[in-house]
């Protein structure tokens, strides 16, 4: 019997049948179906309820008799393909619901089972008919998820797949014993079916597309189960509910999950009422699970948070065609890829499957244990939760990085590819340095992670070389042109000097114009030219433009040419002497005015 | 457009609709849809008045159809309340106000003539609240009436765009479907054939539903007996058919008993703890509660226990051999309660 109105994110347990409104005229459809071929695929888009409707409903229906012309013994073997269909199958089988209590007890009985399986299609009914069941008892096998095998046949073993699926088929097909197939299938994965032979034609035969709830039925699964622990859901909730579910294919698990916060939210109170109010106050339908996940996320410290990335990147999946989907894991694999303790891991996988959450299952109160296997509760989590929807979209950027990676180092191996350079090899450092890939996590994108790594490190080491290749060579360049530069100077110098001398000599023999312009050509070198070696310039120079140039003052007086002129010491007085006598004036004469200078 | 010419008649022209104009053929689908209901009328009463010369020709025979009040909508959804009133009209149903109502005086007289003859109150919303509010008058006419309501708004509409309070609390109301208009005519007429509930009949004296399998055949036969020594009637669940006619008889009898008796004798574990379940889940739709639940635990001896205990269920321990003093204290508990 439940113990809480609502399930929330999980799928009803089996025994909740008390609180499971709304489908009844779908299991009645289930159970004529059921009767009709023994084989029934029970198919529906992600979230529409299917999982609830068999294990719920329709294995409960078989129990109550609602299938009268089968009675009402059943033994069900329940299972999903993973990846190990024949071996889920076998243990499936030995458990105490099914086969177990005759089969059961003996360490070796999974692998007789295993092996009786693998003989061929029969085997299923080998079994069956070797077993001594209570008279009219039924054996039902139950594969939830059936589009496991799938991925299965893709990634792991295509004859094991086929093998499996024409066991069923098999079982389902003889009448000598009393024996039911029963599968469960996203109804994105029809087409798949093709795949195996005979599956196709089965399921033309005995398909059941699980219809959207009606208005109708989905008020039933709102109120029926709030009324049978005594509450209430306020009319206009009801309403509100179903106008904000409208044709959103996550509308089920949705709404049980926000029926479930609400009913949490007011249940401390004496009488059960659920309210409008308390619907927008948790987000109402559109943010709630998002809401209440990061609640939960927040409560971890960093080194949690950084674990709990790393555990629900490890439990979904984006398929080739851009497909999300579950992926169970083991709890001692997705620890060993965090690279965490299971301890850490298991305190990170407690808060996420509190009862009032349920993200993960196992359920709360199932012990962990390192083989246990940990799944996401329901797929609508990965499309409804913000963070985890960024997360899921960063596994696959990592995981197509290290796919390419992995790829191009095999072909290196066997030297049809060359070394990464830029900008592959950026990309993937940077991605190595970001994810922290380990093997264990490389496991999931084909293995090799050593010789992944090895190439990541081989072409670091060619780039590093390339490097320091490139860096010598361009010293050696720069040896070159400070060589040219030097000699450059060096000729530059000479030229500077051999114009001085040159002016020198020039002004030696008092040729103050060609002087000059020896020296103003050297001005061009300046740029080049010591400063010492530049004033040395620039006092010849002057002493060029002093003695080659035009004088300051002309003195006129003597009116006769002058046949000499005399400087006093002191510079102060210039004397000129004429033809017609001497002429002396006072003047202010330059300082440094040579005593034999020529006057015009 | 025609005009008589001696005998014959003149076609003066045709019209040239575009054929890409839909919404022409649509009027003029309803045109010739009206055209044949008044012709066959017409018939009706020709027919009629063979039969009964004195009833006058002009007078139409009564539609016996059902009738929906489908309410007069602003403007932006007239083409919305076309498509429904066609929907409807192909449906069988009949659909009041038949005229445009064009003041508030003929929308009061549409209200208190029309809708106590319909079945239903049908109403397209928009964020348009109308001239005089007219929508929101229907509605509460309608009310008023105790007649039941179905509305509708569409889905994309987002509510918080509305500024005016009072079509927003209209929009907001608990029979408002937001839904696709398509679903919206599927819904309305849903409602509209649904028939009414059966009403419980009440049995003579109290009634028992004893629950056994078919495995408990014998066992459930020898507390039948006891049961009918004691006054008390009692009704078997179906145990052959259909697996939706063994469901909703049981369901049924869950919802109608006066107390249940679950037989676990040789029939497995699952089996009656699912009826226990059953039980508990039906408990909470009845009118009535259930005055007395039991659980008979006739032989084989060993058994697993039920590990499910309703509040007031009682465990009759006979798994030696029927105690008829446990039945009987049983049967009394349920007709004290019977007769309260």
């Amino acid at each position: 019997m439940s113990d809480f109105p609502y399930p929330g994110l999980r799928p009803f347990h089996r025994d909740e049948v008390d609180i499971f409104f709304g489908r009844d005229a779908q299991i009645d459809q289930l159970l004529t179906r059921l009767d009709r071929k023994r084989f029934l695929a029970v198919v529906g888009p992600s979230g529409c309820g299917k999982s609830s409707l068999v294990q719920t409903g329709l294995l409960n229906a078989l129990e109550t008799g609602f299938l009268a012309s089968a009675g009402v013994r059943w033994r069900m073997a329940t299972l999903r393909p993973g990846n190990q269909p024949l071996r889920n199958l076998a243990q499936a089988l030995l458990t105490p619901e099914a086969l177990g209590p005759e089969r059961g007890g003996d360490e070796s009985s999974e692998a007789f089972l295993l092996a009786t399986l693998r003989r061929g299609p029969l085997g299923l009914v080998e079994i069956r008919r070797e077993v001594a069941l209570p008279q009219s008892t039924n054996l039902l096998v139950l594969v939830d998820q059936f589009e496991e095998i799938f991925r299965y046949r893709q990634q792991y073993d295509i004859n094991e797949a086929d093998a499996f699926v024409a066991l069923l088929l098999a079982s389902a097909a003889q009448s000598d014993v009393p024996l039911y197939v029963l599968i469960t299938m996203r109804s994105d994965f029809l087409g798949d079916c093709t795949l195996f032979a005979g599956l196709p034609e089965a399921l033309n035969d005995s398909q059941f597309l699980t219809p959207r709830l009606t208005r109708e039925q989905l008020q039933k699964a709102i109120i029926g189960p709030a009324r049978v622990f005594g509450g209430e859901v306020e009319p206009a909730l009801v309403n509100r509910l179903l106008n904000d579910m409208g044709t959103d294919p996550d509308q089920l698990p949705l709404m049980q999950h926000a029926l479930m916060r609400l009913w949490n939210r007011a249940s401390g109170q004496s009488s059960v009422v659920l309210t409008v109010r308390d619907y927008e106050a948790i987000g109402s339908l559109k943010e709630a699970l998002s809401r209440h996940a990061d609640e939960a996320y927040e409560e971890l410290d960093d080194a949690q948070k950084a674990i709990a990335e790393t555990l629900f990147r490890s439990l979904c999946e984006r398929s080739a065609a851009q497909r999300d989907t579950r992926r169970p894991v083991r709890l001692e694999n997705v620890a060993a890829v965090a690279g965490v303790t299971p301890e850490q891991m298991m305190a990170v996988v407690e808060v996420f499957r509190h009862p009032n959450r349920s993200f993960l299952i196992p359920p709360a109160g199932v012990p962990l244990k390192l083989d246990t296997i940990l799944d996401i509760s329901h797929e609508s989590l990965i499309r409804q939760w913000q963070r985890l929807s960024d997360w899921v979209e960063a596994e696959a950027a990592s995981a197509d990085t290290y796919r390419r990676l992995v790829e191009t180092a095999r072909l290196w191996k066997d030297g049809r590819a060359a070394l990464w350079g830029t900008p592959d090899l950026e990309y993937a450092l940077a991605w190595r340095e970001t994810q922290q890939p380990n093997p264990v996590w490389a496991q999931r994108y084909g293995g090799d992670f050593e010789l992944a790594k090895e190439f990541l490190d081989a072409s670091e080491a060619e780039r590093e070389a390339d490097r320091q290749r490139e860096e010598a060579k361009r010293q050696e360049e720069l040896h070159r042109t400070r060589l040219q530069l030097t000699w450059a100077m060096e000729r530059t110098h000479d030229l500077f000097e051999s114009h001085l001398t040159h002016a020198s000599l020039l002004a030696r023999i008092e040729d103050y114009a060609a002087a000059r312009d020896t020296l103003n050509k050297s001005r061009e070198l300046d740029k080049d030219i010591p400063a010492d070696r530049r004033h040395a310039r620039n006092l010849l120079s002057w002493f060029v433009d002093l003695k080659g140039g035009t004088a300051e003052q002309v003195y006129t007086g003597a009116g006769a040419a002058l046949k000499n002129v005399a400087v006093n010491p002191d510079g102060r007085l210039l004397a000129a002497v004429g033809e017609k006598g001497t002429v002396v004036e006072t003047v202010a004469a330059l300082p440094g005015l040579s005593r034999s200078g020529k006057m015009k | 457009m025609v005009e008589q010419e001696g005998s014959r008649l003149r076609i003066l022209g045709e019209p040239r609709p575009d054929p890409a104009d839909l919404r022409y053929y649509d009027k003029l689908n309803d045109l010739a849809s009206d055209l044949a209901e008044e012709l066959t009328r017409l018939q009706q009463a020709a027919e009629q008045q063979k039969v009964s010369p004195s009833v006058p020709t002009n007078q139409p025979p009564m539609d016996t159809r059902q009738a929906i009040f489908l309410a007069e909508v602003t403007d932006d959804l007239l083409s919305q309340r076309d498509e429904v009133q066609r929907y409807l009209d192909q449906a069988g149903f009949r659909v009041l106000p038949a005229m445009a109502l064009e003041s508030a005086d003929t929308l009061q007289q549409a209200l208190v003539q029309d809708l106590p003859q319909c079945k239903l109150f049908v109403q397209l919303l928009s964020p348009l609240f109308g001239r005089h509010r007219y929508p929101r008058k229907q509605y509460e006419g309608a009310c008023s009436t105790n007649i039941p309501i179905l509305q509708w708004y569409d889905p994309t509409l987002p509510l918080n765009t509305v500024t005016d309070s009072d079509q927003l609390a209209l929009l907001q109301g608990d029979t408002v479907l937001a839904v696709h208009l398509e679903e919206f005519k599927r819904e309305v007429v849903k409602r509209a054939s649904a028939k009414p509930a059966r009403p419980v009949q009440p049995a003579i004296g109290a009634l028992v539903l004893l629950n056994a399998s078919n495995e408990d055949d014998s066992l459930g036969q020898a507390v039948a007996e006891v049961i009918n020594r004691n006054g008390v009637g009692y009704v078997m669940p179906l145990r052959a058919g259909e697996p939706a006619q063994i469901r909703q008889d049981l369901e049924q009898r869950l919802l109608e008993s006066d107390g249940v008796i679950i037989v676990y004798g040789a029939v497995t574990h699952t089996w009656a703890r699912n009826q226990v379940l059953h039980c508990h889940k039906f408990m909470s739709l009845r009118q009535q509660p259930l005055k007395a639940l039991a659980v008979y635990e006739g032989p084989p001896e060993e058994k697993e226990d039920l590990r499910v205990k309703l509040p007031g269920m009682r465990i009759l321990n006979c798994r030696k051999s029927l105690d008829e003093n446990l039945l009987r204290e049983f049967l009394t508990i349920l007709t004290a309660g019977a007769a309260a």
